[in-house]
């Protein structure tokens, strides 16, 4: 026990010159205490590193705030990166003869479409986003230093049904951070709540030219539900087209959408 | 920085400054294909969140040494990681060797990662425990640990002499090390890392 107590006083600069030159003399001829020295040491730094503590409570949050926006099930299409874009590329010939086929039966849709019926089926395909934030009380410690908890929070309000408040915290991240895209993605949704079709629309494109990977495919299909909400028959078909078309996680929603409307 | 998209030299500068934006941009980029590759090989995508946390602390910790080149992207090298990662858990739970080495030829860019996730994996060990500690544990190694007297820290944490002080960190110290000790994956690292040779503390 000697030996810890020797080590702590050695690692922590408490030893005199004459002591330290005795313990690293020691040390040299002493492979377990070495061992023990170079161990502890590691521990040491391992352990008193702000940033690595607040690096890691990051990840938590971030792992905590993607879970809030992306609950909903994705069909995942590869075993790694290269192996999506190769896949990607396969699917293009058949996503060619497809749009083709497509073309000519959203011609035939349009001309029989009824615009009274866009409610109904607006009525009939619209459920809400659901978030499910699940997590527990944002954490102060990252509040004031970013707009993340901000972020947190305000899904949580959304997936609570507080529309108005969600809206507002919304709104102030956009002040913030004009670009922030998980915001925008959120104000078209609470729009949308709001029967406010031509904000959600602004905000919903915003987030399609942003091509952003984690809300293109959502955007895209509210985005078409709210062209029909709108009687923009035409500006629906192409969106409900190109998701027909894609790998959408709305894919087969959008086929079944177009069957409907012919 | 542009928030759509990063280029790969705004990853690592964004993860080195804890960017939220770039971290939110690396989940939304990565995670799936990892999840993807956890639960088609045994796992949940609670281990894929697990393992992927591991794979970004320890590119955390590389750029941090600066000892961080990329040779191919960082979502590849992300994604290797993550499967080292996945692939050593299974080795553990189900009492198997991988084939490391064939690992690093077919993916190529992860020389010495094995040792790179050894140690990492110790750290998170030396984590686990001291979060275990107490309280007031943490907060004397701690702040002996930050270069502060002992009088200072005597009088921070309200004990009536400096030698209490000092006894009080010698127990939370040792309490520490004996837990890491005795924890039977810590031992299994150990002889990885420096083969049955090594000599356990004689403490």
């Amino acid at each position: 026990m000697k030996d810890l107590e020797k080590i702590i006083r050695y690692l922590d600069g408490e030893m005199n010159g004459e002591e330290k030159q005795l313990f690293e003399q020691e040390l040299v001829g002493d492979k377990s205490l070495k061992q023990s020295t170079l161990l502890m040491e590691e521990i040491d730094r391992a352990i008193h590193d702000d940033e690595v503590f607040a690096f890691q409570a990051k990840l938590k949050e971030t792992q905590e705030l993607y879970n809030a926006i992306n609950k909903q099930d994705y069909v995942v299409d590869a075993d790694s990166p290269k192996e999506i874009s190769e896949k990607s590329r396969i699917n293009w010939k058949y996503a060619l003869s497809a749009a083709i086929s497509l073309l000519i039966v959203v011609s035939t849709i349009w001309i029989n479409f009824s615009q009274s019926s866009n409610d109904k089926i607006f009525a009939s395909y619209y459920h809400r986003y659901e978030a499910n934030y699940e997590g527990n009380e944002v954490n102060n410690r990252a509040a004031g230093v970013s707009h993340l908890s901000l972020l947190i929070n305000a899904v949580q309000l959304y997936d609570q049904g507080n529309f108005t408040s969600a809206l507002k915290q919304f709104d102030e991240i956009i002040k913030i951070d004009a670009d922030n895209l998980v915001a925008h993605f959120f104000i078209g949704l609470v729009s949308i709540e709001n029967k406010n079709y031509d904000k959600a629309i602004e905000n919903l494109l915003y987030v399609i030219n942003k091509k952003d990977v984690a809300y293109v495919e959502h955007s895209e299909w509210y985005l078409a539900l709210c062209y029909l909400k709108k009687d923009q028959t035409a500006q629906a078909l192409t969106v409900l087209t190109r998701i027909a078309n894609s790998n959408s996680y709305y894919k087969s929603k959008a086929l079944d959408l177009l069957k409907k409307l012919q | 920085m542009k928030k759509g998209t990063y280029t790969d030299e705004e990853i690592i500068k964004g993860i080195q400054s804890q960017n939220n934006d770039v971290l939110l941009y690396v989940y939304r980029k990565n995670l799936r294909s990892v999840q993807h590759y956890v639960v088609k090989n045994s796992g949940t995508d609670k281990d894929a969140e697990d393992i992927f946390q591991d794979a970004l602390m320890l590119i955390y910790h590389k750029i941090r040494e600066g000892a961080l080149e990329l040779t191919s992207s960082f979502s590849t090298y992300l994604f290797s990681i993550a499967k080292f990662y996945w692939l050593k858990h299974l080795d553990q739970r189900e009492r198997r060797k991988t084939d490391y080495e064939e690992c690093d030829k077919f993916i190529n860019q992860t020389d010495g990662l094995l040792e790179d996730i050894i140690k990492a994996e110790r750290r998170a060990v030396f984590i686990k425990h001291f979060n275990d500690l107490t309280t007031d544990c943490q907060k004397i190694i701690r702040l002996f640990l930050k270069g502060l007297m002992i009088s200072e820290i005597t009088k921070l944490m309200g004990f009536n002499s400096e030698q209490h002080t000092k006894n009080r960190r010698f127990r939370c110290k040792k309490n520490l090390i004996e837990k890491i000790l005795q924890d039977p994956y810590f031992k299994e690292l150990t002889n990885e890392r420096f083969g049955k040779d090594y000599q356990i503390p004689r403490w």
